[in-house]
């Protein structure tokens, strides 16, 4: 038997590990798709991230114990999301730059700010008939971080302080990303719900 | 109902859409989550594999440093015994910054008063 895991005391051989390892991704990887696809609207590119992150986990944290995962898990999936979210801004930018549309419209500065994936607007969304997909669309219209603070403590069931953690802010703006996120789609979704 | 209770159900309604969305994912992005994950489990079994094989060498050659740091340390041990049996008393000499010359007086002078005393 190998010494494989760091910390708790744990002992597996490489068998276990990777059973292990297989055992959480599978249960994690679709929640953290979706995750993910709220983030940023688009299939490819929430692929990419949940594979990013399970590489990352995998590559770094394989031989931490098993119940550091899912907080490892969580935090890399939501750097690699505000990552992606740089990246985005920056080819968004020099979309609008190249094509001279500048005057269209300010490119949006910031985690906080509402992201630009969302196609729809709310109006279009009455003819819907599935409440459903009007949810998943009033989710998407949140600004980033109220969306996956919304998402990591109503959906994944995350405390406050693990939130934080997770995204790398503080247990205040934890709340305060939270509240906005409820009232909004409170507003938004009272009707349909 | 109370607005506590009311926003209780909706935040359950919301928690009931996201858990069907889960789990109503296409056939085709399971699968290529499923890749995604293979993947990741390789990536994992070779890196174990270069833990478990890239320590054997590492072992050897903390063990040959080891006796060729004992060998070494051996060896000046013997040289030391040999040549300076009485190292406590040399330390002054070594640690000193006067000039050599008066040493080599020095030991002048405790032969003299060796001869004196014998003859």
């Amino acid at each position: 038997m190998d010494d494989d895991y760091r910390g708790n005391n744990r002992v597996s051989s490489s068998g276990q590990m990777v059973n292990e390892m297989d055992q959480f991704l599978a249960a994690n990887e679709r929640r953290a798709y979706r995750l993910c696809l709220l983030a940023t609207g688009e299939q490819a590119d929430a692929l990419d991230i949940v594979q990013d992150a399970m590489l990352k986990l995998v590559k770094h944290y394989a031989r931490h114990a098993p119940t550091e995962w899912p907080a490892l898990f969580h935090r890399i999936i939501q750097n690699t999301i505000k990552d992606w979210y740089r990246k985005e801004k920056i080819r968004r930018h020099w979309r609008h730059w190249f094509s001279r549309h500048d005057d269209e419209g300010e490119i949006e500065d910031g985690l906080e700010q509402q992201p630009q994936n969302g196609t729809h607007q709310p109006d279009e969304l009455t003819g819907q008939a599935s409440a459903m997909e009007h949810l998943d669309e009033q989710i998407k219209q949140l600004p980033l971080r109220q969306q996956q603070v919304f998402l990591l403590r109503q959906w994944e069931g995350l405390d406050v302080a693990s939130t934080a953690r997770a995204m790398g802010i503080s247990e205040g703006s934890v709340k305060t990303h939270y509240s906005r996120a409820v009232h909004k789609l409170r507003d938004t979704l009272e009707e349909y719900i | 109902m109370s607005k506590q209770q009311d926003d209780k159900t909706f935040l359950h309604k919301i928690d009931q859409h996201l858990d069907e969305s889960e789990q109503t994912l296409s056939a085709d992005v399971v699968s290529k989550l499923r890749q995604s994950r293979q993947v990741a489990l390789d990536k994992l079994d070779n890196q174990h594999q270069k833990w478990r094989t890239g320590g054997r060498p590492l072992g050897a050659l903390a063990m040959v440093m080891s006796v060729f740091v004992i060998m070494i340390g051996l060896k000046f041990m013997q040289t030391d015994s040999i040549g300076h049996p009485d190292t406590l008393n040399d330390l002054p000499l070594l640690t000193a910054t006067e000039e050599f010359e008066l040493y080599e007086e020095l030991e002048f002078y405790q032969w003299l008063e060796f001869e004196d005393r014998a003859g």
